[in-house]
């Protein structure tokens, strides 16, 4: 039996062999970069479909949040009615923080316009999200042909980080977000007193890093904080310059909570991220900054 | 031995590409992790059902499908050749299409998902991004490939019901 059908196995593991072989060769010549041409070619051709099935699914989403959504709707008023007699309450706090962060932009030299801050940047929309939930990402609609490449830092419109391009397609791209496991940034913390004016401290340095898929309560961690340092909830979170992944004094969040203080060889803190990373239509990708 | 109308299994394939890339992750924006293999699971059906030669070439042609229509971390030919190795494979567990059936199909599916999504892990790693997290794989991976092993008697019938009306055709 095995010896009839051998010359038909022999057949078999070859054609597997070839198109495995076929497969390899299209990683090898995608990892050159040789395929660019073809990829911008079929992405012409594909896009509009892969597009007009995203908002399809997203449209049926809304409209099935919208049929089933009655009930919880009167709930959600009810609620909303309480929440705004608190946020009125609120309202002068509230005013006072705007303000104050205001202040603290324009101290920090937070400029929004991107070209202020000297950034070559690249204008994308985020057209999906990773679907293999292997990492938190989004997909964008720029990609080689756009200057677009791997490891470039990604900021939101504000200039608050996001991530940076895990891959880069011809056309499109997966952004990692700061939140995935995969990203870490150097940082460093400033902190500000109630007048706006900066405390001196001595800047805290530590390693940010996503807890996705890495059972934490917290979206990022900074690690590798000196035991000591002066760190406090709230203090603001910047990019360092070090290792020259990011550009330096990129606005990423504010501190947490200190976690694991008591008699542990370093300090950790949970990073709450500035950028709103669940609800982005577009991002900037830097594509150089002023110490390369 | 069944075969299958090439335009058909063009068809079903972008469709089901469309469904896992596009359309789930628009549809079901807070659960993106959950999306099922709709891709692997037509390939793996088809290299149950179909002759050798058609289930190969499907597979090469599903993965280079899902390849262009995909971003993520892996480089494009990944599915092509990930595709290719476990129809070759799964075309010998079924050495007679004919009795392949259901019961058998969703073991195979299991056990291909999770070398898929495996391999996928572990080239994110090779690539410089350490995606082995335990409880990544206790989160998505294992979820996913509950969820592909169970929606394969669904597709295997599918299939199986396409490749039928091929073959009363002839």
């Amino acid at each position: 039996m095995l010896r009839r059908n051998s010359p038909e196995i022999t057949r078999r593991i070859t054609l597997g062999l070839v198109l495995a072989g076929l497969g390899l060769a299209l990683i090898i010549l995608d990892l050159i970069g040789i395929l660019s041409p073809v990829e911008q070619v079929t992405s012409t051709v594909l896009t509009p479909l892969e597009r007009a099935s995203y908002q399809l699914g997203l449209n049926l989403s809304r409209f099935g949040d919208f049929l089933g959504d009655n009930e919880k709707l009167r709930q959600e008023n009810e609620k909303l009615r309480q929440d705004l007699r608190q946020a009125l309450d609120a309202q002068g706090r509230v005013a006072a923080l705007a303000n104050r962060v205001d202040q603290l932009e324009k101290q920090l030299d937070f400029r929004k316009n991107p070209d202020n801050r000297k950034f070559a940047v690249v204008n994308a929309d985020v057209v999906n999200r990773d679907a293999t939930g292997e990492n938190a990402g989004l997909i964008i609609n720029k990609g080689t042909s756009d200057g677009l490449d791997r490891g470039m830092p990604v900021v939101d419109a504000s200039g608050y980080l996001v991530g940076r391009i895990g891959r880069a397609g011809a056309k499109d791209s997966l952004v990692l977000l700061i939140t995935d496991s995969k990203i870490g940034v150097n940082v460093y913390t400033q902190r500000y007193g109630p007048d706006n004016k900066r405390i001196p401290i001595a800047a805290v340095d530590g390693t940010s890093t996503g807890q996705y898929g890495l059972k934490s309560d917290d979206a990022i961690r900074i690690g590798r904080i000196k035991p000591g340092s002066d760190i406090k909830p709230d203090d603001w979170v910047f990019t360092d310059s070090k290792g020259g992944t990011f550009p330096p004094n990129v606005l990423v969040g504010k501190v947490g909570r200190i976690i694991g203080q008591d008699g542990q060889p370093e300090i950790e803190a949970s990073l709450n991220p500035i950028a709103d990373l669940d609800h982005l239509p577009q991002v900037l990708v830097i594509t150089s900054w002023g110490s390369q | 031995m069944k075969a299958v109308n090439p335009y058909v299994a063009g068809g079903l394939l972008l469709v089901a590409a469309l469904l896992q890339t596009q359309f789930l992750p628009g549809l079901l924006p807070g659960v993106t992790q959950f999306v099922p293999d709709l891709v692997l699971l037509l390939v793996v059906a088809w290299a149950l059902l179909l002759e050798w030669r058609a289930g190969l070439l499907l597979a090469f042609g599903a993965g280079l499908l899902l390849d262009l229509l995909s971003v993520g971390l892996q480089p494009l030919g990944f599915n092509a050749l990930m595709f290719s190795l476990m129809a070759l494979v799964i075309s010998f567990l079924s050495q007679n299409p004919a009795n392949a059936s259901v019961i058998r199909a969703v073991p195979i599916m299991l056990v291909a998902a999770l070398f898929y999504r495996g391999v996928r892990l572990l080239t994110g790693r090779f690539i410089s991004y350490n995606n082995f997290q335990p409880a990544l794989i206790l989160q998505v991976v294992l979820p996913v490939v509950v969820i592909d092993a169970a929606l394969m008697f669904l597709v295997f019938g599918l299939v199986r019901v396409f490749s039928r009306r091929r073959k009363s055709r002839e």
